[in-house]
């Protein structure tokens, strides 16, 4: 078989599921043997996203497409495709997920074995929700990420751990069954007017009919509510730092890296191809909420004492960035919606992971009990700052790609909320860099941070302990930890000196995107047509 | 102040004299008025004089400042208050708005519905749960309660369910 009729999509879905389950048939209390087969397995699921990304055909459409019959009674399909939007994502997962085992080398001891299965399953749902081109599938998906995630969580977590996964998983839950119910009244909606009359939650058949106006709505506010408490957009957000706060390193860096990413996403294939009326009738009202996340995220993460909470704060704000782009609706905000995507998930990734290094090393999250740091570890401080600085969005760095397009296109749509969000970018500036003054310029405490390699992290109580520091000898980056951010440093330099090709991988498919919105705005319209007066033409010119 | 001596950078000075073979364009710019060149100058040799007249070697010149321009100086010294006023107008309110959208906003506000509804599924399973005491009367008298309403409903609805 050549490697391009192998289903490859199917591939990089079920290896990081055939690893879990190869640990489970192993000694799984053996925490070396775990680690190293999830470690080989995530490594495999890596190389098979490089060769996608090599064998990928540059351009619109979907690519290495595989469709098979899955639930014959009730229409559902077993549907894969890649295009560029969904390939970045998913190599991000991969490369996210051998960085994040890696990190978690000899955190969790004899729980490892569990640690990995959940790791691997959460990874194979992951990039499944990022491939599934059919409803149904993707709706299996997108909920069995809960369980791993729950299990993390609640298991490898801090103090109030299990306050934090129930909130995660129960506010998740109620957004995904409206969601639940919009899949099958879209179904049945193919379904009354296809001339098969079979049922069908393939993305492109449903996208061939149009929908009555209230139904419409209805599947659009519940698809939207469902990926708005992912992303999380304002008000849907306090999930979030308890889930980050509580979350293991591991956690937080997937929890940042990807699964926000989920929300984004569904709405750029989902959301706005599926209902691009409603979506341009309330698109000024979500504009308006993405920038309150912008300047609220940002106001919160200034406060905050816990340097996970603080970066999960500024998470809100950026995915607010994130959400402003792509609800204004034109190929430049759309695009930097979709660059900053990648942008935050390798650049919060990082300050995830350099986060959990710290409290590593100090047994503390609290900002008070850090202090000159830069002194004893000029290295991960210096690399800290270099991250912290790529998420302000510095020019030269990748987070400055994206703001920029985000900014460029929503200034064509409302220039007010443009400019109120660029404060977003000032405030992001003085949350991080006030945080890197009092972390890592401040006076030397004590002598210095202490080798804490044996910590059981489940049992620690977050950022609530004293930094420990009076023995022991200042701990900077290891070899393994420079090895671990260097591909997210590289990323960071890469996108932001060179963004064409990242650019040009995500570019066609958001031009397809816009395309067909605006063919099924007017098959919506027709449909609308025949039930009320005819709806001015300058809202299709939302659409640019 | 040597710039302003030198006509820079108003394209007719001595600088842009001497640039004039570097500038590839030259800037036809019509020669300022002469109080122009004065107001510029002026204030720089007025500050060097006046720091000549209160200069003591080895002495400090902030009292006999302090005594010669009053509160003039007290303002000059503090920076204008520029930080004081930047902190009082600035940093605390955003602070103070911070703390707001922290502690009000997420933790009560946003937080708290959040919480209220597990108020509300806690109270209504309580209250069910008295209905499910084992004894007869009490489903019977919830099942009649049902077939009540559901009547009610079809009769509102003028016979159908619809």
């Amino acid at each position: 078989m050549e490697l391009t009729t192998f289903p490859l999509l199917s591939a990089v879905i079920f290896l990081p599921f055939l690893g879990a389950l190869a640990v489970l048939l192993s000694d799984h209390r053996n925490a070396a043997a775990s680690q190293v087969i999830g470690i080989l397995f995530s490594l495999a699921s890596l190389g098979l996203c490089f060769a996608i990304v090599w064998l990928f055909p540059l351009g619109p459409g979907m690519a290495f497409m595989e469709s098979h019959s899955w639930i014959p009674s009730i229409g559902a399909r077993y549907i894969l495709g890649v295009d560029g939007i969904s390939l970045v994502l998913v190599t991000l997962t991969a490369l996210l997920t051998v960085i994040s085992l890696l990190a978690s080398w000899d955190e969790f001891g004899s729980r490892s074995g569990l640690f990995v299965m959940l790791m691997l399953s959460l990874e194979g749902s992951v990039i499944g929700v990022f491939l599934a081109l059919d409803l149904l599938l993707f709706y299996v998906f997108w909920e069995a990420m809960l369980i791993p995630m729950y299990f993390l969580i609640g298991l490898y977590g801090g103090p109030k751990r299990v306050y934090a996964t129930t909130k995660f998983v129960l506010v998740t839950l109620f957004g995904s069954l409206l969601m639940l119910l919009a899949i099958i009244t879209l179904g049945i909606n193919f379904q009354v007017q296809s001339a098969s009359g079979d049922l069908s939650f393939a993305l492109s058949d449903i996208q061939n009919y149009g929908l009555s106006p209230g139904a419409s709505w209805f599947c659009c506010i519940a698809f939207l509510l469902a990926f708005a408490i992912k992303v999380p957009m304002w008000p849907f957000h306090t999930w979030l730092p308890d889930a980050h706060t509580e979350a293991p390193t591991a956690g937080s860096v997937i929890l940042a890296g990807v699964l926000l990413k989920m929300g984004t996403y569904g709405m750029l294939r989902f959301l706005i191809p599926l209902f691009p009326n409603v979506i341009a009738d309330i698109g000024g009202g979500l504009l308006i909420l993405s920038t309150i996340a912008i300047i609220y995220g940002a106001l919160t993460a200034m406060v905050q004492a816990d340097i996970k909470r603080l970066i999960a704060c500024s998470s809100v704000s950026h995915m607010g960035f994130i959400t402003l782009g792509l609800f204004s609706l034109n190929p430049e905000g759309v695009l930097g919606g979709a660059v900053q995507m990648l942008n935050h998930g390798i650049s919060t990734g990082a300050l995830f992971l350099m986060a959990g290094m710290i409290h590593h090393r100090t047994h503390t999250r609290l900002i008070k009990d850090l202090s000159g740091m830069a002194y004893s570890m000029p290295l991960l401080s210096t690399v800290f700052v270099f991250f912290s600085l790529s998420s302000i969005g510095l020019p030269g760095l990748n987070g400055f790609v994206g703001e920029f397009l985000i900014l460029l296109g929503a200034f064509t749509v409302s220039p007010i909320m443009t400019a109120i969000a660029a404060l977003g970018i000032v405030f992001g500036a003085v949350y991080l860099l006030w945080m890197i003054q009092r972390v890592f310029f401040g006076p030397p405490k004590g002598g210095g941070p202490v080798d804490n390699s044996h910590h059981d992290n489940h049992l620690d109580s977050g950022g609530t302990h004293e930094a420990s520091n009076s023995t022991g000898e200042s701990k900077d980056l290891s070899i393994l930890e420079i090895i671990l951010l260097l591909p997210l440093a590289i990323g960071v330099l890469y996108i932001g000196l060179k963004p064409a090709p990242v650019i040009n991988l995500v570019r066609p498919p958001i031009i397809e995107i816009v395309e067909k919105s605006k063919e099924k705005m007017k098959l919506d319209n027709e449909k609308r047509n025949l039930e009320i007066p005819p709806i001015p033409f300058d809202q299709e010119e939302r659409f640019r | 102040m040597s710039a302003g001596c030198l006509g820079y950078p108003e394209g007719t000075g001595a600088i842009y004299e001497y640039l004039g073979s570097v500038i590839k364009q030259p800037i036809h710019a019509e020669h300022p008025p002469t109080i122009y060149w004065i107001v510029t100058i002026l204030p720089g040799l007025l500050g060097i004089g006046l720091a000549l007249l209160f200069y003591v070697p080895g002495k400090s010149p902030e009292p006999l400042v302090s005594k010669v321009f009053g509160f003039l100086a007290d303002l000059f010294v503090h920076k204008l208050y520029l930080d004081e006023l930047y902190e009082a107008f600035v940093v605390q309110p955003i602070k103070m708005l911070a703390q707001f959208c922290s502690q009000i906003g997420d933790m009560f506000i946003l937080d708290g519905f959040l919480h209220s509804w597990r108020e509300v599924f806690v109270f209504w399973g309580k209250a069910m749960r008295r209905l499910h005491s084992g004894q007869i009367q009490a489903s019977l008298a919830s099942f009649l309660a049902g077939v009540f309403i559901l009547l009610s409903y079809i009769l509102i609805r003028g016979g159908t369910w619809n």
